[in-house]
């Protein structure tokens, strides 16, 4: 990873919430748009409900940012549609996910810190 | 692909709708796909499920939506930055919203070249008729006078009470009762205008001479270019004649040396020593003065009846204008008792030097002009309004669109206003740039009589008007674009596709309404120009009285210095008329005191002997003073009695002619010949009848007058007129004829050596351009408004293509086609004209009431002749802008206007 690619992950910083989802979901396998919406509602409980729309709006733009990319793979046949289209990951898209959750760690230590909140037991 | 539920093809629809075209080709086939997925897990939990989904599904894309045209319209803007942009950086979040609006303007303005180009130009010549006019208005109202402290400066005049509420100029012992008793005042100063012959020189010359007090420049504060002004101790009956002379007459006549200074030059035979110049950009209210003479007019000191000084007075600090009203009026009702032969019924009238200049009629001039313009830059915005309501049609489904999407009506309507005022400075800058050549053509059309800071120039205040105009412009015509287009909200453009039912109806009767409005200004504009230019023809083309052809004319005015005798006068006239008599050809000449066709008669009060009048009611007459061949050379009929001989001299019986008109208003038409009138206190014969010549500018227009002729040795005066009748080219003549006066009077300056037809059109030039000007603004806003109505008849017709081809394939003829869209324009000029004659009407009114052509007698006054062919015009205009979107639309094959949409 390079200084120039580390700047550049700052510079998205902070990510939306949904940007922020879906490269958590893409960080161990590639997914399909349906796909990514369950696998964003399941991990979160249910929290971050993805409109179609919304998802393809910041696939659209994580694509520009070169966060993802269209996935060549396509996973076994019988639970592949040809329609579909899969997303992966980038390095840089990892990179990104990595300094986001950094500074979301970091927010939360000084939430803890300050004691705005108790730590769960 | 149709195995989809309706739900899913409901919603791949209308993303495709709302989405940007990219994204939606990127990513249509995939929100369908993942949409339907959803779908289907929701209907087998339950319909509430369904519901919610569809819900939130619809509010993901009409945010999406909003986002991804927001990033076509303005690039990549990403939410973060503006998340992070702290609270105190907020103006710059808006400047940089102007900033894009600027720029969104500019592609837009760009990307329609021919419209935008036609639209700017209109409305840059619009805006160049304003900034001109406009400039004589600041010149005049505006600009502050180029004295310093010019308030505390006011004008002291003397006003006889009996006579009239006009002004008059103060006699020289009331200046001085003046200076010495009045306390409001720091200084009272002098001048007194008159004109001079110039000599010694090459060529003798007529100037322009201001007599002035000694303080006169030094109370003004006017700086010398070089060399001095007055000193105290100048300008006494005693001292040496001292004179300052101006910048123009120091470079033609003295190459503009320094050397000048301490030269003498003479003036009415007087030696005068040149003292300083005065720069071209000094005057005071007389233009053109090239000499100002110190002088203490000490020698008419105890002068209580001649009415020439003007006086103007430095107010002390603290004095009003009005505090040294009342002070005058008490001095001047001292002097009143004091002096009861000469001074009663005088009073004073203090006024400011703003209140000097313009006249009433030239105000007038300029408020119909300034009124015009202005209606022109009307039409003018209303073109361009009508150009951005279609533009903003096309437009529609995308503000739409924002707009569902939240961007705020504001946010819309600002975009829109800026790209119209965008329009208008672009439009605006040109125009100041025209606006160059107006302000020039128009200060060159002021005679030089006018001072110098009351000629127009374009200077700041100017140039910042026309530019205030243009933003006017740009919101008055922006107004209505932006108006509709977040009037109409979303519903409208996304239900029914870029042609709404009544919305797009109701836009077209604005248009319809802002055509009606342009037809009824253009209607007002070009009907009060033909009033005019008929009026102005007909007293051109009346009947003159006398041959203008081939006469050369030329002034001498001999000075007072040299001529202050009758009898001098008279030697004068007799030496010259022997001189003009040995001219080789002997051409016919006539010498009298006024050209016909003048600005301004003299005239005076008469009786008619033995008929009774009350004191104060006597009528009044022109009068001419002639030589005995005037009649023969004007070629002048006689009607009756006989013409002057060489026998009318001084001592002989006293004898007048009168005229035609004289005749038919004091004597009923009847003979006079052989009856007495009593005029300049002396009773005359009346000898002869002529008949009537058009003596003012504008005869014709104005009726006759009624003349008396005085044989000139009779009646001998200083200023006179030659005229000679050529036989071919009258300037042949000009060479012997001046070589006649000199023969006479070496020194004595010739003025204005020009033929009778130059004379005639000098002094209609005034007259002829209000006309000409109307004409050009009026054909300029006849050429909008036709643009404008072709423009919404135009589009009206491309409306209705679908609607005419299916016409045309049920077997409508062509000509029924045509005749129904142009009943549509022909109503709409029928409303124009319904409403533009009332305003026309008015306007005639006012414009006869200005030149006072009220009292036209004989002449038709104003004729409904000029409003009827400018209406038919105008309607004819109206048609064929009708006409050829009509025949484009019958020429469309059916099938091609049926598949239009």
């Amino acid at each position: 990873m390079t200084s120039s690619n580390h700047s550049q992950a700052e510079d998205l910083l902070p990510l939306s919430i949904p940007v922020f989802q879906i490269l958590i979901s893409l960080s161990d396998r590639d997914l399909h748009g349906y796909a990514l919406i369950g696998d964003i509602r399941q991990h979160t409980d249910g929290e971050v409900n993805l409109s179609t729309s919304t998802l393809y709006g910041a696939i659209k733009r994580m694509m520009r940012d070169r966060l993802i990319q269209k996935s060549a793979i396509r996973p076994a046949p019988e639970s592949n549609d040809e329609r579909r289209r899969y997303y992966r990951i980038t390095d840089l898209g990892r990179k990104v996910a990595h300094c986001e959750a950094r500074r979301i760690q970091r927010l939360a230590e000084l939430v803890r810190d300050k004691q705005f909140v108790t730590p769960t037991p | 692909m149709n195995s989809h539920p309706v739900a899913v093809r409901l919603f791949a629809g209308a993303a495709r709708i709302v989405l940007p075209r990219g994204f939606a080709r990127e990513f249509a086939g995939e929100l369908r796909d993942s949409f339907a997925d959803q779908y289907r897990m929701a209907r087998r939990r339950n319909s509430a499920a369904v519901a919610a989904f569809v819900l939130h599904e619809l509010a993901g894309l009409l945010a999406t939506a909003g986002r991804e045209h927001r990033e076509v319209i303005f690039g990549p803007h990403t939410r973060r930055r503006r998340v992070r942009l702290p609270a105190p950086q907020r103006n710059r979040e808006v400047i940089n919203t102007l900033r894009q609006d600027l720029i969104y303007s500019i592609r837009m303005i760009v990307k329609t070249p021919v419209v935008t180009g036609i639209a700017v130009l209109s409305l840059a010549i619009a805006v160049a008729a304003n900034t001109s006019i406009f400039s004589v208005l600041n010149s005049w109202l505006l600009r502050p006078l180029p004295y310093p402290d010019a308030e505390r400066l006011v004008m002291v005049w003397e006003n006889d009470r009996n006579d009239s509420d006009d002004s008059d100029g103060a006699t020289v012992a009331n200046y001085f009762d003046w200076r010495e008793q009045s306390n409001s005042f720091e200084a009272l100063i002098a001048a007194e205008f008159s004109s001079a012959n110039l000599t010694g020189m090459e060529r003798p010359e007529q100037l322009r001479v201001s007599h002035v007090t000694p303080d006169f420049l030094r109370v003004l504060a006017a700086e010398p270019l070089i060399g001095r002004t007055f000193r105290a101790d100048e300008g006494g009956p005693e001292d040496a004649p001292v004179a300052v002379i101006g910048e123009s007459l120091w470079r033609d006549r003295f190459a503009g040396d320094n050397a000048v200074l301490n030269q003498t030059m003479t003036l009415d035979g007087q030696a005068y020593t040149i003292v300083g110049v005065m720069p071209e950009t000094f005057d005071f209210l007389v233009g053109s003065v090239k000499i100002w003479v110190a002088d203490t007019f000490e020698s008419r000191r105890t002068d209580r009846t001649v009415h020439t000084l003007v006086v103007t007075g430095r107010l002390r600090g603290g004095v009003t204008p009005d505090q040294a009203q009342n002070e005058m009026t008490s001095i001047a009702s001292r002097l009143e008792e004091q002096y009861p032969e000469t001074n009663e019924g005088w009073g004073v009238n203090v006024e400011t030097l703003k209140e000097q200049f313009p006249g009433d009629t030239d105000r007038g001039l300029v408020q119909i002009l300034m009124t015009v313009v202005f209606l022109v830059l009307l039409i003018a915005c209303v073109n361009i309004a009508n150009l951005l309501l279609a533009k903003t049609d096309s437009r529609q489904k995308e503000i739409a669109v924002r707009m569902a999407l939240g961007a705020g009506k504001g946010r819309i309507v600002r975009q829109l206003l800026t790209e119209a005022v965008v329009l208008a400075l672009i439009a605006g800058s040109l125009g100041t740039v025209l606006s160059i050549w107006g302000v020039a053509f128009l200060a060159q059309v002021f005679p030089p009589e006018v001072p110098v800071s009351f000629v127009p120039t374009l200077d700041t205040t100017v140039v910042a008007f026309s530019l205030a105009l243009s933003v006017f412009a740009g919101l008055t015509f922006g107004i209505a674009p932006a108006a509709q287009a977040v009037g109409g909200g979303m519903r409208g453009p996304l239900i029914d596709g870029v042609r709404g039912g009544s919305a797009s109806r109701k836009k077209r009767r604005i248009r319809d309404m802002f055509v009606m409005v342009e037809f009824a200004m253009a209607l007002t504009i070009l009907i009060g120009a033909g009033v005019l230019a008929d009026l102005f023809q007909r007293s051109l083309s009346v009947d003159l009285g006398f041959d203008a052809d081939n006469l050369l004319t030329m002034q001498v005015a001999l000075p007072e210095h040299k001529y202050d005798e009758d009898d001098a006068i008279r030697s004068f006239v007799t030496q010259l008329e022997r001189e003009l008599g040995g001219l080789p050809g002997t051409p016919a000449y006539a010498i009298m005191n006024v050209l016909p066709r003048t600005r301004r008669l003299p005239s005076t009060d008469f009786t008619i002997d033995g008929r009774q009048v009350e004191p104060g009611e006597e009528p009044s007459t022109s009068w001419l003073s002639v030589n005995s061949d005037y009649f023969t050379t004007m070629e002048i009929a006689l009607q009756r009695g006989r013409q002057f001989t060489e026998a009318d001299r001084e001592g002989a019986a006293p004898v007048v002619l009168v005229n035609q008109r004289m005749v038919d208003l004091f004597f009923d038409g009847n003979d006079p010949v052989g009856q007495r009138v009593t005029i300049f206190d002396e009773s005359r014969e009346i000898v002869g009848v002529v008949s009537d010549i058009a003596q003012r500018r504008l005869t014709g227009l104005q009726a006759f007058d009624a003349a008396i002729y005085f044989p000139m040795a009779q009646r001998p005066l200083r200023g006179m007129w030659i005229a000679l009748r050529a036989t071919g080219d009258p300037y042949s003549l000009a060479g012997p004829a001046q070589t006649a006066v000199w023969n006479v009077d070496p020194d004595q300056p010739i003025n204005a050596i020009q033929t009778m037809h130059e004379h005639m059109t000098t002094t209609l030039a005034g007259p002829n351009l209000l006309t000409q000007i109307l004409f050009v603004v009026g054909s300029l806003a006849l050429s909008l408004a036709a643009i404008g109505i072709y423009g919404v008849m135009a589009y009206a017709v491309s409306q209705q293509t679908k609607e005419i081809g299916i016409r045309m394939a049920l077997g409508a003829k062509p000509a029924q086609v045509l005749m129904k869209v142009t009943r549509q324009g022909a109503t709409l000029a029928g409303f124009g004209l319904l409403l533009g004659i009332p305003t026309a009407a008015l306007a005639v009114r006012f414009i006869s009431r200005m030149f006072q052509f009220g009292d036209i007698s004989g002449t038709g006054g104003i004729t409904a002749a000029p409003m009827v062919s400018v209406s038919a015009m105008l309607v004819s205009v109206a048609l064929v802008a009708c006409v050829i979107p009509a025949r484009r639309a019958t020429k469309i094959e059916p099938v091609v206007a049926l598949q239009q949409e």
